[in-house]
């Protein structure tokens, strides 16, 4: 049951020792591998004759930018840069348990820093449409009765946001030790391709498309 | 599995703030970047070709009117130039049967104005004579010579004259 654990990777020596936890140095991996990726693909861009190279890379991107843009909405484009970030990185960190490290998102700390991260954005991105006095009077929109429930959703929306993510990761998390354990060999390619593959991009796809689709709410 | 840290949670979202502002320096500012620059590179060429078109297709006209212009012009010319030499040559043709007109009748004139003078002259040569004969006859009433042969040499005179 250790491989459950999210252990702490070090421990700051200060303030009587702050311990850092794998998940973060794992995100420090993953922030490293995407900049790095990021300087080396950009070189060199050609506006004409581009390259392969240059060709996949901005399908890759203008198609990420291109379906971000679509579910958050023209008046949304401003917070696209971030979704597209958070698609990606948890799209990394879903998809790294493959090169052995434990994925980030298993740890319930992450997945409610971004799930904390998206309601923050939401609510903002509906202040700055609306103005606070019509942010707070939405509350009571379609009826007055519909209040609590709307400021229950502040809560509900990040808590099922973080708690869909660290669910399905964890599971396919634990079901891929168990196959490992049971059947070490040829068996879990298949598993592992769903698993680690298609699910974690999928969560990271809902993950962001739920995002923007509440922003998308909040702003119109 | 289950704990939190308020720091871990703090260092996550610091994390994917910073990566936020590398990934947009890194990668989103570059690559849209140079789409957005070769869309407008496109759109640019494109509107250059159709103002390409537009103008070829204008000065098409242009040379397609001016063409049918010269050729109304030529047909004009070619016209008006027929219709003045036509004009010429009935002028000429004119002229020259007048001139032809003149000069038969000055000739028919002239033809009967000699044959008068002929005619007078003969007349005022055979006067003469006649006086000269009858002078003769006159002076040689006595003379051997019969008025035969006076008549005969009036005749002879008048003959040679004429």
């Amino acid at each position: 049951m250790e491989e459950l654990n999210c252990e702490t990777a070090f421990t700051i020596p200060i303030f009587g020792g702050i311990d850092v936890g794998e998940s973060v140095v794992v995100s420090w991996i993953i922030m490293a591998v995407l900049v790095l990726l990021s300087i080396v693909l950009t070189r060199n861009l050609k506006v004409e004759n581009p390259g392969k190279g240059q060709l996949l890379l901005e399908m890759a991107v203008g198609g990420l930018h291109g379906m971000v843009n679509g579910m958050v909405g023209e008046k949304g484009k401003r917070y696209v840069p971030y979704l597209m970030t958070v698609l990606v990185y948890i799209g990394f960190a879903n998809v790294i348990g493959l090169f052995g490290f434990k994925p980030p998102t298993k740890d319930l700390t992450v997945t409610i820093a971004l799930a904390g991260m998206s309601i923050v954005l939401i609510e903002f991105a509906g202040i700055r449409e609306k103005g606070t006095k019509k942010w707070l009077k939405s509350f009571a929109e379609p009826v007055a009765i519909m209040t609590p429930f709307n400021i229950l959703e502040i809560l509900i929306k990040p808590l099922s946001l973080c708690m869909r993510l660290f669910g399905n990761v964890l599971g396919a998390f634990v079901i891929m030790e168990l196959i490992k354990i049971m059947v070490p060999i040829a068996l879990p390619v298949p598993f592992s391709l769903y698993f680690d593959i298609f699910d974690g991009l999928i969560q990271a796809y809902v993950f962001v498309f739920l995002t923007s689709l509440f922003i998308k709410e909040a702003i119109e | 599995m289950l704990q939190f840290s308020p720091f871990n949670l703090i260092c996550i979202v610091l994390n994917l703030l910073i990566l936020l502002v590398l990934m947009k320096k890194f990668l989103y500012k570059p690559v849209l970047g140079v789409i957005a620059k070769r869309q407008e590179l496109l759109d640019s060429q494109f509107e250059k070709a159709k103002a390409c078109q537009e103008e070829a297709q204008q000065l098409k006209m242009q040379y397609e009117s001016s063409l049918s212009e010269a050729k109304e012009e030529k047909r004009k010319i070619i016209r008006e130039a027929k219709a003045q030499a036509d004009a010429e040559a009935e002028t000429i043709v004119a002229q020259a049967e007048e001139e032809a007109k003149q000069i038969v009748m000055e000739a028919k004139k002239t033809g009967l104005d000699e044959l008068e003078k002929a005619i007078k002259t003969a007349d005022t040569e055979i006067t003469k004579l006649a006086v000269e004969a009858a002078s003769k006859i006159v002076s040689q009433a006595s003379c051997e010579k019969n008025d035969y042969e006076i008549y005969e040499e009036f005749l002879k005179k008048a003959g040679e004259k004429e």
